[in-house]
């Protein structure tokens, strides 16, 4: 992989919970790399690490403690950036924050405070970042809110958080993080609040936006259906690591990694007949978060286990092409040999 | 797919409405009514899932919470035939003659977190509708309860704990087996999978499958995930603004819909398999209930709409077996 037109690279990087019950390790070592104007999206199901991943770019990870790892962001601005050593509160990650990393959030509902207008919300983020006066900012938020398709964008300016609809909230949103054109948007489960044809025109107005500013997106969803329409690339989480990474085309072709396989299998597909068949179940939940199995996370669950090495050896990163990686015992190549 | 040999009819409802009225101004006086359901007609037989599809505000969650007596209709009927006692007209029966009937009829809720009462036990829980229904204490059901927990995929060495210590899919089980303690003969579920993980989605859908066989069970199954609606229903009713606009065999609609609201719906189903560029994608939102457009409700968003459309609503009509839909037009539709 080349390194040139990373606009994000993350190694190893772990995020831990201290917690009385004990220690929850949600992010543990997770390395992805994010280039310009590319869509990578994060599948997994809930408890994997992937908003907890997400927050911690924009280090509002709190009260996750980073202990290890490093996040360099390349800004057009600061140039090379490690982010993970930065204040949480400090001068520096507050300039980068909505200018040049935005995000959009899972819940429209709660993400605007009720007690301002949506003219004065996403006014604020221009006039500390872009310098300009009031009556300019506002003519900027109607022509954001235009872009996004919002109808009537001059009376929306105007109007409180219960007034309007949660897809048109989820606009509006779109309209925020976009309207001091970031570099890099982190979108988490942004349409999963949405009725199915809301959350289309959401999708549309993303991708068009992304591609006419060329903003790289970070998306975070669990509906593999979306992701494999909005992304380029995709990486599977499970229990805070990464257990599969590859071009979303053909890793929904031909899915390499068990957990992978048996995600996409449980899933019920619209484009199936199933004449009484029944979906294939991932047997078991997600293990207890503060004693995580050893070796591979996912043996228990795991209907290919090699008894003897994936429950004593966690797997590595192998890499199956250039372009797609897969942390199994099965792909290992000493492994298999031994066999 | 469980095609019953002769259909034997559970629940028949007709020309079903429900008003409500908007209040506002003057001594809340009524400005307006909310159509959310406005004649909606079809039949449920016995041993099939029968799926009710549609946006948000289609009034398909009222339509299966009149069918539960727990609102009445502005007008229409809804006939229940019971196995012992014959058809039954349920609109018209008191809370209390109606009692007899709630442990035929159940309903699996939505949202796992808010259906059950943290201050009870999984066995009060599950026991409540036995209770309910018939006299004596909760001892002497404690063996039903074990095994209809035994079968919905839960221990019962858990019945003495509290919902809070359960998961997500874990308290959609116990609400599971609180509806069909009492062996009901139609059990209604409102999105019973929606709010849970992808993976537990599966378990839960499977569960249901399940229960289905070994109870003969029919379902009314509510959702607007028309993936979790192809895998569940044998039948189904597309719903647009308080009106059935398609309703015929699941297969039928998937691979032949006539409705173009349900092109529409099948359209921007996001899916894994190819990139969908939806040509016909849904534009705006659902219709105002309160102020609904004249003629075909869907006209303003319906890529085929012709003048009639502004002026006339399309009568429900038959278009093949047991398919039907409300639309001027034979419109040579794309399924999936």
């Amino acid at each position: 992989m080349t390194t040139e037109n990373n606009l994000l690279e993350v190694k190893d990087l772990k995020v831990e919970f201290k917690l009385r019950q004990g220690t929850v390790t949600a992010v543990n070592g997770v390395s992805f790399q994010l280039k310009k104007g590319k869509v990578l999206g994060v599948v997994g199901e809930s408890g994997s690490g992937k908003s907890v991943t997400a927050r911690t770019l924009l280090r509002i990870e709190a009260p996750g403690i980073i202990t290890s790892g490093e996040i360099n962001f390349f800004s057009p601005k600061h140039g090379e950036l490690a982010i993970q050593k930065l204040n949480t509160t400090g001068e520096l990650i507050r300039s980068i924050r909505w200018k040049e990393i935005a995000m959009i959030f899972q819940e429209p509902m709660t993400s605007f405070g009720p007690m301002h207008t949506f003219g004065n919300q996403i006014s604020e983020v221009l006039i500390l970042h872009e310098k300009v006066n009031k009556a300019d900012a506002l003519q900027m938020v109607i022509e954001s809110l235009r872009s996004v398709g919002m109808p009537r964008p001059e009376k929306v300016i105007n109007q409180y958080p219960h007034q309007i609809s949660g897809g048109q909230r989820q606009r509006a949103m779109i309209a925020m993080a976009l309207a001091c054109n970031p570099e890099m948007l982190i979108a988490d489960e942004p349409t999963t609040a949405l009725d199915v044809s809301t959350e289309a025109q959401i999708l549309e107005v993303l991708a068009e936006r992304q591609k006419t500013l060329n903003t790289a997106i970070l998306y975070i969803s669990h509906n593999l259906g979306v992701v494999s329409n909005i992304a380029d690339e995709v990486m599977v989480m499970y229990l805070g690591q990464i257990v599969e990474h590859a071009p979303v085309d053909e890793l929904f072709r031909a899915p390499k990694h068990p957990y992978t396989v048996a995600l996409l299998n449980s899933i019920p597909r619209i484009d199936k007949a199933y004449h009484g068949q029944k979906l294939e179940v991932l047997s078991g939940g997600i293990p207890d978060p503060y004693n995580h199995p050893p070796g591979c996370k996912f043996h228990p669950r795991c209907p290919k286990v090699i008894k003897g090495v994936c429950d004593k050896i966690q797997p590595l990163q192998h890499a199956v092409s250039e372009t797609w990686s897969v942390a199994c015992h099965l792909y290992s190549t000493s492994i298999n040999s031994e066999k | 797919m469980m095609e019953p040999t002769k259909k034997e009819l559970l629940l028949e409802v007709v020309d079903l409405c429900m008003y409500f009225p908007v209040q506002g101004g003057f001594f809340d006086k009524t400005k307006g009514l909310v159509k959310a359901v406005d004649g909606v007609s079809f039949k449920l037989y016995k041993g099939v899932t029968f799926g009710l599809v549609g946006e948000s505000g289609c009034g398909k969650t009222t339509t299966g919470r009149l069918i539960m007596k727990v609102m009445n209709p502005t007008s229409g009927s809804i006939t229940f035939y019971d196995n012992e006692l014959g058809p039954i007209e349920l609109v018209p029966l008191s809370n209390r003659q109606m009692r007899p009937l709630r442990k035929k009829i159940q309903m699996v809720f939505q949202d796992p977190y808010s259906s059950l009462d943290p201050r009870m036990t999984i066995q009060q829980i599950v026991g409540e509708p036995l209770r309910a229904s018939g006299r004596g204490d909760l001892n002497d059901y404690k063996n039903k309860i074990a095994e209809i927990l035994q079968k919905s995929g839960l221990s019962p060495d858990y019945m003495d704990r509290y919902p809070h210590a359960f998961s997500g899919g874990q308290r959609q089980r116990i609400g599971i087996a609180r509806a069909l303690v009492t062996q009901p003969q139609l059990v209604v579920a409102d999105e019973p999978v929606s709010s849970l993980d992808v993976s537990v989605q599966a378990q839960i859908l499977n569960l249901l499958k399940e229960l289905q066989q070994s109870f003969e069970l029919t379902y009314l199954f509510i959702a607007h995930d028309l993936s979790v609606i192809r895998y569940m229903c044998d039948t189904l009713a597309v719903m647009y603004v308080g009106r059935i606009v398609e309703m015929g065999r699941s297969e039928d609609i998937f691979n032949h819909p006539a409705h173009p609201y349900t092109e529409g719906l099948l359209s921007i189903i996001p899916r894994t398999s190819t990139k969908t560029k939806p040509e016909k994608m849904l534009k705006g939102g659902i219709a105002d209930a309160s102020d609904l457009p004249s003629g075909c409700y869907f006209h303003p968003r319906c890529p085929y709409a012709q003048e009639i459309c502004k002026t006339e609503y399309p009568a429900l009509r038959d278009i093949g077996t047991e398919h039907q839909v409300a639309c001027h037009f034979d419109l040579d539709l794309k399924g999936i």
